[in-house]
């Protein structure tokens, strides 16, 4: 009784979890294909940039992280922080930092003596922010000192990883499913060993034949 | 109708279990790279005496680290081979995935030594989840094996974009599966647009 329990529960699970996901595996999906096939004609886009002048009043603390924090907030701008003073700011600036959000970035310059913040605003195309929606959890490009610093990276980040577990469990219920189908076990059998074949020949095979 | 159904649902069957290995490569490495984990990031690294090779007259970086490495007797997928003629170098990334190795020619003497780490296998996750990835274009995808996983990618999303398909079509089937299912596919779509537009304004 408890296994068929199981079995009817999980197979409301499958598909009210498919169904609550939908919209999030279409988009790692569509936005995957993109950044594995840059050279399609319609991904590409030119940036364009707005640059602009602000004033700033310089901050109390000497931390250019907070610094940066400080100016964002003066200068009303959101997203994540990708580098501070990477590449290092060039004189009169005193601080340099970009925000990221997914179809733009924003550069920021800022010469505190002078009180003026120069602003750059990188924007792409659709196709390209669609993307970068792909990468925005991604802390791999960022360093291994940096950390995610807008609460709409970490919430995103906290989905991310939602998603991938429930694609694990997904699969798990699925084929769970499938086990309890006699009569289609041959076939998918067949089906899960080629792709447990194929899939480990990238995943391991690779490595052990070409030492 | 019938015979519509039964395809769809089985082709849904057989086509998720082929999938179900590289989803889980892909599950997995996304958690990693999430959490910044960087599998085997300490791994120690093996350097090789330096061997004789033939540096050739060749303007095109890849074919060049092709051939120097065809010299060696290592295979792999090559990275952005880079000549360095102020330190009188020509460095070769070549990476299988789980192992890493670089290629380093001093091209004032013609000997090659070769630093090979092996991070092993969830870093190989991490590689094929970024591989072909956005950069390198012109250039990812110059061993065989890696265009091939460049093609099992894009496989992958059409698979995936299939099942979802077959699964809403399956599940409108399912009568008494509609009224939970829609509130299911509405709490998705509303967290979805309320993230995406949290993200873009």
């Amino acid at each position: 009784m408890a296994r068929r329990g199981f079995t009817y529960w999980n197979r409301k699970f499958h598909i009210y979890l498919g169904l609550y996901f939908l919209l999030f595996l279409w988009l790692f999906a569509v936005s995957g294909l993109i950044l594995n096939n840059t050279q399609w004609a319609f991904v590409k886009s030119k940036p364009v940039d707005v640059r602009s002048e602000l004033p700033v009043t310089t901050p109390q603390t000497t931390d250019a992280f907070a610094r940066a924090q400080n100016v964002m907030r003066q200068l009303d701008i959101s997203g994540e922080i990708h580098a501070v003073n990477r590449p290092k700011p060039k004189a009169p600036h005193d601080l340099f930092f970009s925000v990221v959000r997914p179809h733009y970035f924003t550069f920021v310059q800022v010469d505190f003596d002078g009180g003026v913040a120069n602003v750059r605003v990188r924007k792409w195309g659709f196709w390209s922010g669609f993307a970068r929606l792909h990468t925005m959890a991604s802390m791999s490009t960022r360093g291994q000192s940096m950390f995610r610093d807008w609460w709409m990276t970490k919430v995103w980040s906290v989905s991310v990883d939602a998603i991938a577990v429930g694609v694990i469990v997904m699969l798990c219920g699925g084929i769970y499913m499938w086990w309890q189908l006699r009569p289609k076990r041959r076939v998918g059998i067949i089906c899960l060993s080629l792709g447990c074949v194929s899939c480990a020949l990238f995943v391991i095979g690779l490595r052990v034949l070409f030492m | 109708m019938r015979a519509l159904y039964r395809w769809t649902r089985d082709l849904h069957l057989w086509l998720g279990l082929f999938l179900s290995p590289f989803l889980v490569v892909y599950a997995v490495s996304t958690v990693l790279i999430n959490h910044n984990a960087a599998p085997g990031r300490g791994a120690p690294e093996e350097k090789s005496d330096p061997v004789p090779v033939v540096v050739p007259d060749e303007e095109d970086r890849t074919r060049l680290g092709r051939d120097i490495i065809a010299q060696l007797g290592i295979t792999g997928e090559l990275g952005s081979v880079r000549r360095m003629p102020a330190q009188q170098q020509i460095v070769i990334p070549v990476n299988v995935p789980g192992k890493r190795r670089v290629v380093t020619v001093d091209t004032a003497t013609n000997l090659a030594t070769v630093a090979t780490k092996t991070p092993g296998f969830l870093s190989g996750l991490v590689y094929l989840h970024f591989a072909p990835g956005q950069h390198l274009v012109g250039v990812s995808g110059n061993w065989f094996w890696m265009r091939l996983w460049h093609w099992m990618a894009d496989a992958t999303v059409y698979i995936v974009l299939f099942l979802t398909a077959s699964g809403v079509y399956l599940w409108t089937v399912l009568k008494a599966e509609r009224k939970v299912g829609l509130v299911c596919l509405g709490a998705g779509a509303v967290s979805f647009v309320v993230l995406v537009c949290g993200l873009l304004f």
